[in-house]
């Protein structure tokens, strides 16, 4: 099993390095809506997170990699890494038309690494995708033909790590390089072969910087001093805003041209994010979840005015899991079993009409060896409406997970 | 077992999930997009700012000698025939010819034609040549060969020019290595009628021109030789050049490349902006025109350079369309307007007849002073998309 362990860890940076970092766009398909901002915004936790309706703020624990705050990582005891794989299903429905699209997404790559387990310290390191824009738009009519494309999202590296300054408090710090390239292309056919079909190509090339701050407090109990709070811990986490760099480049081509028509620089604000949650064990194998998460998109610029189609974003979301009794003794009694709901309001307002969406959410956790686990989650929601000339999603996605310990960086006690 | 199940199940689930997915262009969710993500055309109508008529580059290699005179214009021609076989060198040359064969007359074709023919003393090439040069001292002999006259020719004769035997003598043969053929000069003498004559590059082989020779061998025997292999070019001049100051009209005189500019401002168009599409419309003056059963019946409209170049390989060519009692020559016009748009100063279009080469068709156009609706006029199509 230390040999499966040890390939997990090779593989999956090299995964993150080849599916993170390639600058390479291909067009699939999808709904529309990654058309505005910068596309389709993804909050993943982890798939443990991810599978208990993604609430996860004020969850801290040996055996995952927090990926939404990172003073969840203060009591991982060997090094973990996480990684994994999500592949969705959209069927879009915009009341005169549907189409059913797929898509398969890098979930992302972190590492742990336990410095000081007295203090709580360990460092992270982490690359995951923050947006996604993927959509394949056509309009027809007698004269023309109108193909629009979108592609790629932004992507963030991040270093940090936690620190338990004082009993039942944990911190953490994360500061994020946030990267990418969003690619939007129009082609415009004529019928008339007399015309010239003409192709538009616009490129922006995103780069900046950010800081998550976490904190968790597991003392509950003792402030109030209730017995019955005891399991009950609290999180709250935010991510400073930042002011990206955006360098735009626009090449528009004709049978008879290739012309950079606009080359320029400019901001696009990436908003203050914040969330708080709430945790609570009880019976030892049972956990809630709550969280509530919001980002400030509704005063967000980008390139100096702010967009009709972008408001303030706020996700609510609950979550339960059940962990396996420690007397476990055949295959489907060790199992984790992970059921939640999840609501949010998108940073999307469409046609003055905002997209929400509605999830339910499952997972099992899989044990495959010691301190090792593979989490499947299962999504299936909907996102927006066929009023106002919109378009309804119905989404299922399918995630798989690895996420293993190696005892690396640690002294061993000689006798 | 149990955990082979389980992943085997999460596979099966993907692989059903997987299929029957889209992957082109739909239009779910087309009612999503911004206006200003769809192509907005616009179109822009603009008459001539300037017209003018001017003479080109000399003429392309021709699928036809031009020879002759009318009352407004002469053709003169010079060809070289290939080098005489040696097997003929030492034998008593009793006679030479040069046979053409006509494919095309300009004028009255029952016009008498006459030509003298003189040796060429210089060399010269057939991108280079032009009347002047042609014309200038000791070119050519002034003293005539032959002066050969016919009452009139027809569209498929061939015609026997005699020309001197010591002359073609003195050309040498396939084994000198001094070259002293400069070919034959054939200066038209007629005053109605401009004949052309198949070339050396004709596609019938029974009509490309002949040098004729007939020896006696040692034994008596007449023998003939030919060469039908050479060079040629023939130059042309008009004897009226007063269209130059005829701003009413734009004058497209095949033959000499006369050939007429017209100027535009297309600047109310934005930087940037894909052309898709620009017609330009020229008005005939069928008045002033002068065409034949032979006349290719288009234009050719040619791109034209900030310095005032004609990029010949950047053309379109015209039709004619009749709407009503006007003739108009319709081109597409797109790729000049692109190049305009992107940053060419000079917006001007160079009209040439599409047998410039081969013909000495008239095509006179309205230009930019006259009435409006005879005036060039372009219409644009475009969009801006950044």
């Amino acid at each position: 099993m230390k040999k499966a362990h040890r390939s997990i860890l090779i593989v999956l940076p090299l995964l993150s390095i080849m599916l993170v970092g390639s600058p390479s766009l291909t067009y699939a398909n999808g709904p529309t809506f990654s058309r505005f901002g910068v596309g389709d915004l993804l909050r993943r936790g982890n798939s443990r997170i991810d599978a208990m309706g993604g609430a996860g703020i004020a969850l801290v624990g040996d055996g995952f990699i927090n990926g939404l705050n990172p003073a969840g990582l203060s009591k991982i005891s060997l090094t973990r890494i996480s990684g994994g794989f999500e592949y969705s299903s959209f069927y879009s429905n915009d009341g005169l038309h549907s189409s059913r699209y797929s898509r398969g997404t890098f979930e992302g790559v972190a590492f742990a690494i336990p410095i000081a387990k007295s203090l709580g310290i360990t460092m992270l390191m982490e690359s995951s995708p923050l947006s996604n824009v993927d959509y394949a738009i056509e309009e027809k009519d007698t004269a023309l033909t109108q193909d629009f494309y979108g592609a790629g999202g932004l992507s963030l590296l991040s270093i940090g790590g936690s620190v338990s300054p004082l009993k039942n408090l944990s911190l953490g710090l994360k500061l994020n390089y946030v990267f990418g390239r969003i690619e939007q292309v129009g082609k415009f056919t004529f019928v008339d072969p007399s015309f010239t079909d003409s192709q538009i190509d616009r490129s922006d090339y995103y780069s900046g910087f950010t800081f998550t701050l976490g904190s968790i407090y597991e003392g509950v109990g003792d402030l109030f001093n209730s017995s019955s709070l005891d399991s009950l811990s609290v999180g709250f986490v935010l991510t400073t805003p930042a002011v990206l760099s955006v360098t735009h480049e626009s090449i528009l081509t004709t049978s008879a041209s290739f012309d950079t028509t606009q080359s320029a620089s400019g901001k696009v604000d990436l908003p203050l994010a914040f969330g708080v949650g709430a945790s609570y064990v009880f019976a030892d194998r049972y956990s809630i979840t709550a969280d509530a998460f919001l980002q400030n998109w509704g005063t967000a610029k980008f390139f100096g005015s702010h967009p009709a189609e972008i408001r303030n974003s706020t996700r609510v979301a609950l979550g339960f899991e059940a962990m396996p009794s420690r007397e476990a003794r055949t295959f489907w009694s060790a199992l984790v079993y992970r059921a939640g709901i999840y609501y949010n309001s998108t940073y999307y307002k469409i046609n003055g009409q905002p997209i929400d969406e509605w999830f339910v959410t499952g997972g099992l956790g899989i044990p495959i060896g010691p301190g090792a686990r593979m989490n499947v989650g299962l999504h299936a929601g909907i996102r927006g409406t066929t009023s106002a000339n919109l378009q309804r999603d119905t989404i299922i996605r399918l995630s798989v997970s690895l996420s293993a310990s190696e005892a690396w960086f640690l002294k061993i006690e000689e006798d | 077992m149990k955990q082979r199940f389980l992943l085997s199940s999460i596979l099966v689930l993907l692989v059903i999930t997987l299929i029957r997915c889209s992957e082109d262009p739909n239009p779910v969710g087309a009612g999503l997009l911004p206006a200003s993500d769809s192509i907005r055309l616009d179109t822009l109508t603009v008459t001539a700012t300037g017209s003018s008529s001017e003479t080109a580059i000399p003429l392309a290699l021709s699928s036809r000698i031009l020879i002759g005179n009318t009352p407004e214009m002469e053709a003169w021609a010079v060809m070289r025939f290939g080098p005489i076989p040696d097997s003929i060198l030492f034998l008593p040359m009793l006679s030479a010819e040069i046979n053409l064969r006509t494919v095309y007359h300009f004028g009255d074709s029952l016009a008498a034609f006459s030509v003298d023919v003189h040796q060429v003393l210089q060399e010269w090439g057939t991108d280079s040549l032009t009347i002047d040069s042609l014309q200038a001292p000791g070119f050519y002999d002034l003293t005539s060969l032959t002066q050969a006259a016919f009452p009139s020719v027809g569209d498929t004769e061939t015609i026997s020019i005699p020309v001197d035997t010591n002359m073609v003598r003195s050309w040498g043969t396939y084994s000198d290595t001094v070259f002293t053929n400069y070919g034959l000069l054939l200066r038209p003498t007629n005053t109605n009628v401009i004949k052309g004559f198949a070339p050396f590059i004709a596609a019938d082989a029974t009509q490309l021109p002949q040098l004729l020779m007939t020896f006696q061998d040692s034994a008596g025997n007449i023998d003939t030789a030919i060469v039908n292999a050479g060079t040629y070019r023939y130059v042309t001049r008009l004897k009226n050049t007063t269209w130059a100051s005829d701003s009413v009209r734009m004058y497209v005189r095949n033959g000499v490349a006369y050939r007429g500019v017209v100027a535009f401002d297309v600047s109310s168009i934005p930087l940037h902006a894909a052309i898709h599409k620009a017609t330009l419309q020229l008005t005939l003056d069928p008045t002033q025109s002068e065409f034949n059963s032979y006349t290719v019946d288009s234009t050719l409209s040619i791109f034209v350079t900030d310095d005032g170049t004609f990029i010949n390989s950047i053309n379109e060519i015209g039709e004619p369309q009749q709407p009503g009692d006007q003739r108009i020559y319709e081109s597409p016009a797109g790729q000049f307007v692109q190049r305009w748009v992107r940053g060419t100063a000079l917006q001007k279009i160079a009209i040439a007849g599409y047998g410039e080469s081969n013909a000495v068709d008239l095509f006179v156009f309205y230009g930019a002073a006259a009435s409006p609706e005879l005036k060039p006029k372009l219409t644009i199509i475009y969009s801006l998309m950044q």
